[in-house]
């Protein structure tokens, strides 16, 4: 009894120490970043009240200022969390899975096609079976194109950090050759990318008002519900079960008769169906259209939430929500003072590089807990 | 096909195979003596970038040049530094490298130029010599003199058996009176310089702008390549080649297609002849330490 309380014990101060370690990581990436800022010429606590509150000189919003940003920044954090998560059940089997951005882009076609070339009378019946159907395809495209490397590893040993960024490119690259090749004629391009037509009425889910001509899109109850999904199926099941001891060690895992290649194929075919569906999103519920460059990096932007959140699904939404909020912030940065949102990209990368560091975040924490012990 | 398209197509391949050579030449120093350095697109990034930009304040390609070298020096330290003192997670560092580099410089073009996604041209490197108007670069000679020279370096040399016992078998090679980090901290300053002057040979010798994300992915085609080389400088210098010639199809096998084939097509070559070299490659082994953090008793 003492012994499992002892033990009790001591997750507890390690999990708290995990979360020391994430929110030291996101102070240093500030001060780094701040940094910046100073050397280009802005006040840097200036910068960030703009980028969270926001600036009432100008009447910028910042990511927490009004409804409307609160809604913006809720709706980055729904893409986010989803990124955050494939990426999440990726890393915990020990597959440094950087393709999450290419799984998303063909999830998004496959939502697309679906959504186009099914066209239901309207009423609110088929309208959620053609939805689901939507969701079903670019889970069912993101898993395959994600199963891809899985295999290449599991049987040619073939590097995944090389292989997932070489299919990104030949996922952005094929969905873009199709885009232009069958729908330019009847759309357009914008600066933002080469658009499709939009998709039938019974595929699109519209947004849910709220005060101040902001709105909530399904995307986030979305994410929330597969969160709760992902946690379940880590921490209740075999497959979880065994997905996270291969990550810790795959040597040890196979002795205690788990199969490996099974094990990785699985988290990275879950890993996929949750980027399909973040592709998703996009489509069903935001542009109605398949955008040849919808997403500004989302799949690169989950490795830091992924990472912040220590690969944790709960810790992962919570990640999600707070890079969101730098994301929203340095959009409101660039009105406001000219500075170009990619602030909150190169603050993102400081963010990864130093939770790269334990040890030496450890190093810190166990610093100032000195300083208090000797006063 | 006629002898003017093979012979570009030939110039081509030679230019274009000269950032993935230098790259993985200096990874395969990195991961023999024990450090696993995902981060070469970022590094190399950002020298395309740092060179751009000396090049235009200084109104003089060879300063650009300096910087960047300044550059691979800084991001060797700091590297070094997480593979040693600090036993960081190599390969998540080398992402966030990557993440900073494309979010920094992209962030720094309006800064600067107060242009969107490219900056204003700036003076070339001169060239070796021109052939059929093709620039020759001096980047090509150094090239295969850098390969032939690590090759030596690494297998004729102590310094390379040092270099090599650390990648290997860090334990030994501390019994024997070697210092692993300070060999890992040279190795790390040597390969990020190379890793720079390969950025910025795209910058400002290849090209003459700072274009965003203008390194397109040969930092991880360069890793590709050191598994493909089997850590060999000589092989690299070689399947340097192979690659640089399907990077280079793709600028010109459009013509020779015609019209009817999408310009996407060819783009994707070079992704996936890279893809399928791994496949071909199948399972190898590295040196056994690299990428471990080495933690002295």
């Amino acid at each position: 009894m003492r012994l499992s309380q002892a033990i009790h014990k001591l997750r507890y101060l390690a999990s708290l120490s995990r979360i020391a370690q994430s929110l030291l990581a996101i102070v240093m990436g500030f001060l780094a970043g701040g940094i910046m800022l100073w050397a280009s010429g802005y006040n840097p606590l200036k910068s960030y009240e703009i980028m969270f509150i926001g600036d009432s000189e100008s009447g910028v919003q910042g990511a927490f200022g009004g409804y409307l940003a609160l809604s913006n920044t809720l709706r980055e954090a729904a893409f986010l969390t989803l990124t955050g998560l494939a990426v999440a059940v990726s890393f915990l089997a020990g597959m440094f899975n950087i393709g999450v951005e290419g799984a998303m882009y063909i999830g998004a076609f496959a939502a697309f096609l679906v959504g186009y070339f099914i066209s239901l009378p309207l009423n609110p019946f088929t309208n959620l079976f053609h939805v689901c159907l939507a969701l079903l395809g670019s889970i069912v495209a993101g898993a395959f194109w994600s199963y891809i490397p899985a295999v290449m590893k599991v049987k040619r040993g073939a590097h995944e950090v090389v292989t997932t960024i070489m299919l990104n490119y030949v996922a952005i690259l094929t969905t873009k050759m199709i885009v232009l090749r069958a729908f330019l004629p009847k759309t357009g391009i914008v600066p933002g990318g080469i658009l499709t037509p939009p998709i039938s009425l019974s595929a699109r889910v519209a947004p849910i008002p709220l005060p101040s001509r902001a709105e909530l899109t399904l995307g986030f109850p979305l994410a929330i519900v597969v969160t709760l999904i992902t946690y379940f199926l880590l921490k209740a099941t075999t497959l979880g079960y065994e997905i996270r001891a291969v990550g810790l060690n795959p040597r040890a895992a196979e002795y205690g008769g788990v199969n490996v290649g099974k094990a990785l194929i699985y988290s990275m075919v879950l890993s996929g169906a949750i980027s399909g569906i973040a592709g998703a999103c996009d489509v069903l519920f935001v542009e109605y259209r398949f955008n040849s460059l919808f997403s500004p990096g989302y799949g690169f932007d989950g490795i830091a939430v992924a990472l912040i959140g220590r690969l944790d699904p709960i810790g992962t939404a919570l990640a999600a929500l707070f890079i969101a909020a730098i994301h929203m912030g340095a959009r409101s940065l660039q009105p406001a003072l000219g500075m170009p949102k990619e602030l909150a990209m190169a603050i993102e990368g400081l963010i990864i590089i130093f939770t790269a560091l334990p040890e030496a975040l450890n190093m810190l924490i166990s610093k100032f807990k000195g300083v208090k012990v000797r006063k | 096909m006629n002898y003017l398209i093979l012979a570009s197509l030939l110039i081509g391949t030679l230019r274009t195979s000269i950032p993935l050579i230098i790259g993985a030449i200096g990874e395969i120093f990195n991961e023999r003596a024990g450090i696993t350095n995902i981060g070469i697109e970022g590094v190399m990034l950002f020298g395309a970038f740092i060179a751009v930009y000396g090049t235009w304040l200084a109104q003089n390609p060879f300063i650009g040049l300096l910087w960047a070298l300044l550059s691979g020096i800084a991001w060797g330290l700091i590297f070094g530094a997480i593979s040693t003192h600090l036993r960081g997670d190599q390969i998540v560092a080398g992402i966030g490298i990557n993440v900073f580099a494309m979010g920094f410089t992209e962030m720094m073009i309006p800064l600067i130029w107060g242009t969107y996604g490219y900056s204003e041209s700036v003076n070339r490197l001169p060239p070796l010599f021109q052939l059929y108007g093709e620039r020759i670069s001096y980047f090509l000679p150094l090239t295969v003199l850098l390969a032939v020279l690590s090759s030596i370096v690494l297998y004729r040399t102590k310094w390379g058996l040092r270099l090599r016992s650390c990648g290997e078998n860090p334990l030994a090679a501390d019994a024997a009176g070697i210092s692993v980090y300070k060999v890992r901290y040279l190795t790390s300053v040597f390969s990020s310089i190379l890793f720079s002057l390969a950025g910025a040979y795209m910058g400002i010798d290849w090209n003459d702008s700072f274009v965003k994300e203008m390194t397109g992915g040969r930092g991880f085609i360069a890793l590709a390549l050191v598994i493909f080389a089997n850590w060999k400088p000589l092989l690299a210098l070689a399947g340097g080649l192979l690659f640089g010639f399907f990077d280079a199809l793709q600028f010109r096998i459009g013509a020779a297609l015609g019209v009817g084939v999408p310009p996407q097509v060819p783009q994707m070559i070079p992704y996936i002849a890279t893809i399928l070299f791994l496949l071909a490659i199948g399972r190898v082994r590295g040196p056994s330490a690299a990428g471990k953090p080495f933690v002295k008793e």
